[in-house]
């Protein structure tokens, strides 16, 4: 008998979740699903505006799901476009604007913005989310990368802020004491170890490929001395090779596990409200030597509409408010939510005081010689990473390593059909 | 006759619901999965027809291979290694004593451990200045790389794997140790048997299914490791820590690959059923029920 | 008594082994209560200076992770009950009852555990969304049910119990599903207990597939719950690992109640029907 009501009781269990439809389906209103990776403290900021959209909006009702950075666009997003099932707006990172614009799944947006409008956008910004003549996603932010370092132990041991890389790997010995390293840099392979190394190759005059996306440049003297830097950051055993964090955790150097770390701009509001006491500075990447500039990168999330949505128009109204039409979101999300720069001059002005509060000053001088995070295709995101990780753990010389960077790239750039960015 | 009839009926019967099951959450998939594997496709865009190149491409792709002497050179360690631990651990803790139940439970939690979890401990303890550099150095050996070492790296993995492991086949050689009657035991020792021989002629011979069980699910694991590379290494330093299915992963996921994906996995697929079908054999020649 | 040494040996080894394993333990707790100062500090700090205990109020009132473990705890019962109830049966079946094809359809069984879940993590969407159950329990709860690991454990148990119980029962004249329920099971109870908090553990630290299946926020379990904490770049280690902490305790809570069924022994003598 008890087993009669075992049974009775599973087949209820396994019958009552069919009808655990979520968030009902109402016919009359238009459902705009804005995805986004979770950041718990920021996205209150956003969930805020969705709120203040959805009471002046009552027939656009926008619902925002995020999910854990780490898998959002590599599980998530692909799984969910794979099978039809992809949001109508959308956080996009610079490296994956290609492969959806290639894919057809990127909504043009220039027809729906003034001339004003675009104006109001630093022209790079602009130029990194064009494909082919189209606009194809709105920038939100900017992260420029920089060196954060502990100001305290610099006065102590009588150390300048270097300013050239023969002065950084000076430096960094002269800091690396019992348990303390020098500096930080990313270990793990990956988009975010290149993204702080593409400063590196650039400060030294050179650059991964040509513009046109024609030739392959890593064999360059830039692209080798900027693969041998790091790798001697390893070899000479000033930078740790294992990290108990994740690259771009400022936690780490708050910690004091280095007293430098190559960091973004992301790094001053987490120091500041989790190591108040931590007396930091900041300066910008050195270049390889006084006849090169300092040249950083900037990183920073772009909102996309899914040109297969079935509400495109509304959609595209809702990321353009958010992101064109009012200066108070932009403004919020990046000097009080976070610190990131906006793209548009209007906010950045609107921001002014607080962009020129130091360490932010120096962030702002960064970003005027800055270039954004490049659109590579995950075939050159992968030669050049196994070149970093070649010279750093691999123990192949720079040439080497750059010789096979070069060689995978140029095979990639031989049958590439897609569209180049910035053109 | 009608005992033959009602085998049938109720062998089929039993087993139906969860085959069906399996065939339509497993097999399935794995036959679309197969299908994909015959074309190029990024997940987002246009799947191209590629018929049988993405395999052919594997032969040519020195980190795939890599990545498969690494699951080799794994699996070869970690199943004897799991084997030994975990049944040690059950007979240590067989005893039905007061309190035995604490050192079940302390084994067992550390199975119970989320990826969180698992990241930053171990994370921390493979540090330059951490504990496991703190514990080898009481035996005279110097400070080692640990994770940030491409001899070492895996072996890290290991030693996490294991951790995480051992308390869960302890429980399964529990539960086989169990089933092993009182009076078998009861028997020999009257004829003056001592420990080592009872577990030679009774516990071991005895524990054969729960063995094979533990052997094939530890080879199938340890060649399908993938967990503990994503949340510790990412496959480095340098492809160090590279596996099959890690490398398979990053194919799909990060390189958006999936039709060269798709193809990796059917390939391990074949491997790892057609060396599973010879552990199969081995393991059940002998006297005991298979 | 030459027993006690023996005894004490033992206790010690394992006591040491418990020590080592116990101590990663230690470590998650410990770092719990740890502020971002020392989160990461070498060398280690075995006893935070500034405690932290409102990080475990924090796991609460930052995400609602009692929802996700409520989530995650009906999806675990569910497939808990329905999977022991399926597998012990088509275990049974392979085990003990002749019919053409059985070696096959075994072999069959087992080949699915030769299949890497990722590799079929986008294929199953696709099967998931042909039965409309993106985002329900169902997705979560059905594909969960059937898997080769629990049929393959209790057919080699099935292998091993002593035959003398099934035969005298056939000869009585009992049905097949009779013997099944009224013999095999109650002596399944110890492999079937471990079963159970297995299948639990499971489907309770499963992430990838709630990932891929589940968009709302209120659907999430509690793997999902825990990965919410942080951010692109700040990780808050500390509260993740608060909610690590308090996600582990069901689990063992399990155990320690299973514990006991997992301990009875086979007499044969004494087995009433």
């Amino acid at each position: 008998m008890v087993k009669k009501g075992v049974i009775i009781l599973l087949v209820l269990t396994l019958i009552i979740p069919v009808f655990f439809v979520s968030s009902g389906f109402t016919k009359d209103k238009v459902q705009v699903r804005f995805w986004k990776f979770t950041d718990t403290f920021a996205d209150a900021t956003i969930e805020k505006y969705i709120k203040l959209w959805n009471q002046s909006h009552p027939d656009i009702e926008v619902i925002f799901e995020t999910f854990p950075w780490g898998d959002y666009t590599g599980t998530k997003l692909s799984s969910a476009f794979a099978t039809g099932q992809g949001p109508d707006v959308f956080f996009i990172s610079p490296g994956d604007l290609l492969r959806y614009v290639n894919a057809g799944l990127a909504q043009p947006l220039e027809k729906y913005l003034s001339t004003e409008e675009i104006k109001d956008f630093l022209p790079a910004t602009i130029q990194s989310v064009k494909v082919s003549g189209h606009i194809f996603a709105i920038p939100l932010e900017m992260e420029p990368v920089a060196i954060f370092y502990n100001k305290k132990i610099f006065k102590d041991l009588g150390l300048q802020e270097p300013k050239i890389w023969s002065e950084l790997l000076d430096t960094a010995h002269k800091l690396r004491k019992g348990e303390k390293y020098g500096i930080i840099v990313d270990v793990a392979p990956g988009y975010y170890q290149n993204f702080t190394w593409y400063p590196f190759i650039w400060s030294a005059g050179g650059d991964v490929i040509s513009k046109d996306w024609k030739r392959a440049l890593m064999t360059s003297q830039a692209g080798v001395s900027a693969l041998k830097l790091w790798g001697d950051f390893i070899k000479e055993d000033v930078a740790p090779k294992t990290l108990p964090g994740s690259g771009p955790d400022i936690t780490m150097l708050g910690n004091g596990i280095a007293d430098m770390m190559v960091c973004g701009f992301w790094g001053v509001k987490q120091l500041q409200a989790d190591f108040p006491k931590y007396d930091f500075g900041v300066f910008p990447i050195p270049p390889i030597d006084n006849k090169h500039k300092s040249i950083s990168v900037y990183g920073g999330w772009r909102l996309m509409v899914n040109a297969k949505s079935k509400n495109v128009e509304e959609a595209v109204k809702f990321a353009k408010w958010m992101g064109v039409d009012q200066i108070d979101f932009p403004l919020e999300w990046c000097t009080v939510a976070n610190s990131k720069f906006s793209p548009r001059k209007s906010v950045l002005k609107a921001g002014e005081k607080y962009y020129s509060t130091p360490p932010n000053d120096i962030f702002s001088k960064v970003l005027q010689t800055a270039r954004s995070e490049p659109a590579f295709p995950p075939e050159i995101v992968k030669a050049v990473s196994d070149a970093i990780q070649g010279v750093m753990f691999g123990g192949l010389d720079a040439k080497v390593a750059a010789k096979q960077a070069e060689t995978s790239i140029t095979d990639f750039l031989k049958n590439y059909k897609g569209g180049i960015p910035g053109m | 006759m009608k005992k033959n009839i009602q085998e049938l009926f109720f062998g089929y019967l039993f087993l139906i619901p969860d085959l069906i099951g399996l065939i339509i959450f497993w097999v399935v998939p794995s036959i679309i999965a197969f299908i994909v594997s015959l074309y190029n496709w990024d997940a987002i865009g246009q799947p191209i027809f590629s018929s049988f190149s993405n395999y052919r491409n594997l032969w040519s792709d020195p980190y795939w291979i890599k990545s498969l002497l690494n699951t080799v050179k794994y699996s070869l360690i970690f199943v004897p290694l799991n084997f030994i631990i975990s049944l040690s651990l059950a007979l240590l803790v067989k005893e039905d004593v007061r309190g035995i139940g604490i050192y079940k439970a302390i084994f067992f939690a550390s199975t119970a451990m989320s990826s969180v979890a698992i990241s930053f401990i171990w994370k921390y303890m493979f540090q330059p200045y951490g504990f496991v550099n703190y514990i080898i150095s009481f035996f005279g050996i110097s400070q080692q790389p640990l994770l940030g070492s491409t001899q070492q790296a895996l072996f890290c993995i290991l030693l996490v794997h294991l951790y995480m492991s051992v308390g869960y086949y302890m429980v399964i050689f529990l539960a086989g140790l169990n089933d092993i009657p009182l009076e078998y035991y009861e028997a020999s020792k009257m004829d003056g048997a001592n420990t080592i021989q009872r577990f030679w002629f009774i516990t071991f011979p005895l524990l054969k299914p729960t063995s094979t069980f533990v052997l094939i699910m530890t080879f199938l694991q340890g060649f399908q490791i993938f967990d503990y590379i994503y949340i510790l290494t990412g496959g480095g330093p340098y492809y160090s820590t590279s596996t099959s299915v890690y490398y398979m992963y990053y194919t799909a996921f990060q390189m958006y690959h999936f039709g060269y994906g798709s193809s990796q996995a059917f390939l391990l697929f074949l491997i790892l059923v057609t060396l599973s079908f010879f552990m199969l054999k081995v393991l059940r020649s002998g006297k005991v029920a298979m | 008594m030459k027993r006690r040494p023996i005894f004490i040996f033992k206790y010690f080894i394992l006591t040491l082994l418990a020590i080592v394993f116990i101590f990663p333990q230690y470590w998650m707790f410990v770092s719990s209560i740890k502020s971002p100062r020392e989160i990461f500090k070498f060398p280690p700090v075995l006893f935070p200076k500034e405690p932290v205990l409102e990080n475990y109020l924090k796991v609460f009132q930052q995400v609602p992770f009692l929802r996700y473990m409520l989530n995650s705890f009906y999806v675990s019962a569910v497939v808990t009950i329905a999977a022991l109830f399926l597998h012990s049966m088509a275990a049974y079946s392979l085990a003990r009852l002749k019919y053409p094809g059985r070696e096959f359809l075994f072999f069959l069984v087992i080949s699915t555990l030769m299949i890497p879940s990722s590799a079929i993590l986008i294929p199953l969407f696709f099967v998931v969304k042909f039965f409309g159950w993106i985002n329900t329990y169902s997705g979560l709860i059905i594909p969960a049910i059937p898997h080769a690991f629990g049929i393959f454990l209790l057919r080699q148990f099935y292998l091993n119990f002593p035959r003398e119980l099934e035969e005298a029962a056939t000869l009585d004249g009992c049905s097949i599903p009779n013997i099944f329920f009224r013999i095999i099971i109650p002596i399944s109870r110890p492999i079937l207990s471990a079963l159970a908090v297995f299948f639990f553990l499971a489907n309770w630290n499963s992430f990838m597939w709630p990932l891929v299946v589940i968009n709302s926020p209120s659907m999430r379990t509690v793997q999902l719950g825990i990965a919410q904490y942080g951010g692109e770049f700040n990780n808050p280690w500390a509260i993740q690992l608060a909610a690590c902490t308090v996600a582990i305790i069901p689990s063992v809570i399990i155990f320690v109640i299973l514990q006991k069924q997992l301990m009875q022994s086979i007499t044969i003598t004494g087995m009433k029907f």
